[in-house]
């Protein structure tokens, strides 16, 4: 055998090392002091079961089991001190045999050479070899303190040996040293134990007992029950004969009774939530599935074996699986709470939600032995969160979808969860203000009441409308006031708790804008019916009064509500009331305007002339949407029309009388003359003269009847009285009036017509002196004036005057009609009149429901007409 | 015939009333003129007035209820009267009082002595 590498050795010793190892059956090796080995047999190999013969170092050969170290500590001795040792015991070496060895080393020693080596022999410790007695000595006294019971029994009749403490107590302080089982413990025979004892010892088998019931009578002749676990250990001599039994053992009687007891506890406990609705399941600690209540096999349909471990799983939606699946697993890990909601698969075939709550099943000494928890049933809740959800996200749409300005306010801090492009823009915002509550996304309404109106709404659970409220918003970078219509709205959950507020809101800017410009607009006009002197009323469309004015209610000396009541008819003096009455229900029923003078008795008792007119407004239809009236009190004006009346008369009166004796005397004269015509005074033109004044004064005695009707006409007191005469009689007359006085003009009548009319002779005379007159006196030029009387239409009659005068302008035509009205000129001043003479004329015939017409080219001449119906023949 | 009808005129205006009386005479009646309606009665039943020519404003006195009064008076009730008026529209008024016929002023001479015939005539007949 080459050994290469060892430390320089002296050739012969290793040649002799050699020698010496080869001529030994058992296993031998010579090492040198570095422990390397020198030299060795084969039986050494084969007895470690060692395969590398290169190894030098034996500890390295060896390894590194924990019983070298005693084996180095003996080497180190032999090396150092001791010459040889012999059958020294050491703990097995070897890995593939627990048995000890005994070992036997000698210290090798050359006189030429100072190195040590070492012989070695091995062999298999075969058991009480060496000084038994004194390894028995010892062992009692290790036994005595040990924990467990202990006891060794010899012989086939079990004779007790030895006993410890413990087990002399469980013997029930028995004395058993020497006796044997039978003897010593006589309870116990009956239990089976001694067979056992007598098997193991026929056998040589050692009987490992775990919680065996025993019961062994204690010295107050009482049984005592334990459950013991222990071993019986056959002993046997050197020949491997049984000799004896060694027992040892500890009592597990507290420990079974506890797990029994748990064990019971757990039974109750697994009955009880069998019976539970809800499903309860138990994990181990590998996260495997070790229980579920019977819930759920009705439930699943699954049997026990396909919902072991995992198994379950697979009852689970396959939606759901894989969450399921991690959480659980997840919280096994972290040995922590956990829940998941999943739908479960029914027998059946459907699904159902449940939720699976899971904790840490920690025993009563802390340690954690799984998972345990529940399942609950929450497919109603779950499809009820489903049907809002579906619910809510309709809602959401059709908010969106809404052009009403929508929004929806959650949480007490009024969160704006949805807020539709309506909405929005009327906050003059943008899409970023959803998710931000109300105050941050609008600071503008701080010191505004809408927050705390919103904050009310959630706390009352009252609606709040707005009606035309005043908002300011910040649009963009500018405050802006507009006016909304819109609603708080309580949204409440199921349980009835208010959750948020729906605000819809209208912008009802314009409309109110317009209103205020139009309630601005009223009371500017209610200012200034109040400032009129006029009383200002105004009536519904059926002439109910829903106005007075200022003056109204100061002249009455009553109030706007008892006014209203009363009506002003009320007020209507007596002698007008009837008449006012007719009128005023005429103007309702056709819509016409009404106009009358009538007398109103003011507070003071007295009756005061006004002057009332109510005009209907209509709308764009022209239907009536209600009629204003003014009252104008002309009281004064009537007074002095009155005195201007009286003076009038008076002074035409007074005018008349000395006219009336002039007039007297000169015809006096006038008749005188013709009586006695021959009675002339020479160059004295007597008769012409007084003739002139005749005429110049029923000149006069004609304008002061002018003045008069005049100022009767504006009253409109001019009476008609009407007569049948033959129209063609009175021009006639009229014509030969005027010749007395107008001698150089020529008047033709063409009685191209004749008819009876029924008019005032005298008013239509009037007015055709008017006609003859103008024209002669805008003819200066050409003397020759014609007169037609025609017929006109089916009935009618036209008298036209013609002329050949100076004619009048067209612009001036129009106007010839009106009061004092005369034409303008180089010329005018030449003319003389008061320019009442064709008004007058016009009032005439218009109160005839004639007609006057005028048809003139200037430098032509004129043509005057009127025409009147044409009365039936009597 | 007319020499014999006696006029009795009544006007507070001297410049008529002797007018009228100067005209009435050359129109051949008696004619006898009074400022004041005092006394009229008298006068008429002294006179054997024929017919008064009644001024309608007399100062101090309306003719229309002198007419009246006459008209009551059984006496005189039957003597015609002709009242005249330089008043616009006096005549209805003065008719109503009783009086025959009305003549406004100022008037023709021709037209008075023809409503003074007239009234006279129908008188006559009566």
């Amino acid at each position: 055998m080459e050994l290469k590498n060892v430390k320089e050795t002296n050739y012969r010793i290793l040649e002799f090392s050699r020698t010496l190892v080869n001529t030994l059956r058992e296993p031998v090796i010579i090492i040198n002091e570095e422990y390397d080995i020198i030299a060795s047999n084969s039986s050494f190999y084969k007895f470690f079961e060692l395969e590398d013969r290169q190894e030098l170092s034996l500890f390295r050969l060896l390894g590194n089991s924990h019983e070298i170290g005693e084996f180095r500590q003996f080497l180190i001795d032999v090396f150092s001190d001791q010459y040889q040792i012999t059958d020294l015991s050491i703990p097995a070496l070897r890995k593939n045999s627990s048995k000890d060895l005994l070992v036997n080393a000698s210290k090798l020693e050359w006189e030429q050479d100072h190195d040590q080596f070492v012989l070695i022999s091995f062999k298999e410790y075969s058991g009480l070899e060496g000084n038994f007695q004194q390894i028995k000595k010892s062992i009692r006294g290790i036994l005595e303190h040990a924990p467990a019971f202990i006891c060794t029994l010899s012989g086939p009749d079990h004779i007790f040996e030895l006993a410890n403490e413990k087990f002399i107590q469980l013997a029930g302080n028995r004395q058993v040293i020497g006796k044997s089982v039978h003897e010593a413990l006589p309870e116990i025979e009956n239990q089976g134990f001694i067979r056992i004892l007598d098997q193991v010892y026929s056998s040589g088998e050692p009987f490992i007992g775990q919680e065996i019931f025993v019961e062994i009578k204690q010295a107050d002749a009482s049984t005592k029950d334990s459950y013991l676990d222990f071993v019986y250990q056959p002993t046997t001599d050197l020949d491997g004969k049984v000799e004896g039994i060694f027992v040892h053992g500890i009592d597990v009687t507290e420990k079974v009774l506890a797990r029994k007891k748990l064990e019971e506890n757990k039974k109750r406990l697994k009955n009880l939530i069998d019976t539970l609705p809800a499903i309860i399941w138990i994990g181990d600690k590998e996260g495997n599935s070790s229980y579920l209540n019977k819930n759920w096999y009705e439930l699943t349909g699954q049997t026990r074996e396909e919902a072991k471990d995992r198994g379950w799983l697979a009852a689970i939606h396959p939606d759901d699986r894989e969450e399921t699946s991690r959480k659980s697993r997840e919280a096994n890990l972290a040995q922590s709470s956990f829940v998941v909601i999943f739908r479960v698969r029914h027998k059946d075939g459907f699904y159902k939600w449940m939720v699976n709550r899971g904790s840490p099943n920690i025993s009563t000494d802390g340690e954690y032995e799984g998972m345990i928890g529940t399942l609950v049933d929450i497919n109603e809740e779950k499809i009820k969160e489903q049907l809002i959800k579906e619910k809510d996200h309709r809602i959401r749409n059709i908010i969106e979808e809404s052009t009403v300005a929508t929004a929806l306010y959650t949480g007490s801090d009024l969160t704006i969860e949805i807020a539709n492009d309506a909405m929005i823009d009327l906050w003059g915002k943008d899409r970023r203000v959803i998710g931000k509550p109300l105050e941050e996304a609008l600071p503008e309404l701080e010191g505004q009441p809408y927050t705390a109106l919103l904050e009310e709404v959630l706390k009352t659970g009252k609606i709040y409308w707005g009606k035309e409220d005043k908002v300011d918003l910040m649009m963009g970078d500018q405050m802006k006031t507009g006016y909304y219509n819109f609603t708080y709205k309580p949204l409440r959950d199921e349980a009835g708790e208010i959750y948020g507020i729906l605000n819809m809101a209208l912008d009802v800017t314009e409309t109110v804008e317009s209103k205020n410009l139009l309630a601005e607009s009223e009371s500017y006009f209610r200012q200034m019916a109040d400032l009129m002197p006029d009383k200002v009323s105004s009536t519904d469309p059926g002439g109910k009064p829903d106005y007075f004015n200022r003056n109204w209610l100061d002249y009455t000396g009553l109030d706007s509500d008892t006014l209203k009541d009363l009506g002003w008819s009320e007020f209507v003096h007596p002698q007008e009331k009837e008449k006012f009455d007719a009128r005023w229900q005429q103007s309702l029923k056709t819509g016409n305007n009404f106009e009358m003078e009538l007398r109103y008795l003011s507070k003071e008792g007295t009756y005061k002339w006004h002057l009332s007119r109510f005009e209907a407004v209509r709308d764009e239809a022209g239907k009536i949407k209600m009629w204003i009236g003014t009252n104008t009190e002309i009281q004064r004006i009537k007074e002095e029309e009155k005195r201007k009346e009286d003076f009038l008369k008076m002074v035409s009166h007074e005018l008349k009388t000395p006219i009336t004796s002039i007039k007297g005397y000169v015809q006096l004269l006038l008749s005188q003359l013709k009586k006695e015509e021959e009675r002339t005074v020479p160059g004295l033109p007597l008769k012409p003269s007084l003739e002139r004044i005749d005429h110049q004064v029923r000149k006069l005695t004609r304008l002061i009847s002018e003045m008069l009707d005049l100022s009767r006409l504006e009253e409109k007191k001019l009476r008609l009285e009407k007569e049948h005469f033959l129209i063609n009689d009175l021009v006639r007359e009229t014509v030969q009036d005027i010749k007395y006085t107008s001698t150089q003009h020529r008047v033709n009548i063409h009685d191209d017509y004749r008819c009876t009319v029924h008019a005032d002779r005298d008013r239509i005379g009037q007015v055709l002196i008017n006609f003859i007159i103008n024209a002669i006196k805008y003819s200066p030029e050409n003397p020759v004036i014609d007169i037609f009387i025609e017929k006109a239409g089916e009935d009618m009659v036209n008298i036209r005057v013609k002329d050949n005068g100076i004619g009048i302008d067209k612009k001036d035509q129009k106007n010839i009609f009106r009061r004092f009205y005369r034409i303008g000129g180089k010329n005018r001043d030449t003319y003389s009149g008061f320019g009442i003479g064709l008004f007058l004329a016009n009032e005439i015939i218009g109160r005839h429901n004639g007609e006057i017409c005028v048809k003139s080219q200037k430098g032509k001449g004129s043509d005057f007409s009127f025409k009147l119906d044409v009365a039936p023949n009597i | 015939m007319k020499k014999n009808k006696h006029i009795l005129i009544v006007d507070d205006d001297p410049g008529i009333g002797e007018m009228l009386k100067t005209l009435l005479e050359f129109n051949d009646f008696q004619a006898t003129h009074i400022e004041q309606p005092d006394g009229i009665e008298e006068l008429i039943k002294k006179h054997k007035t024929d017919l008064v020519l009644l001024d309608m404003l007399i100062s101090g006195a309306d003719g229309t209820e002198v007419c009246s009064q006459l008209r009551m008076d059984k006496e005189v009730s039957k003597t015609p009267v002709l009242m005249m008026s330089a008043l616009h529209e006096a005549g209805i008024k003065c008719k109503n009082s009783g009086a025959d016929d009305f003549i406004a002023k100022p008037f023709e001479m021709e037209e008075l002595v023809k409503k003074i015939d007239e009234v006279l005539s129908r008188q006559d007949v009566t």
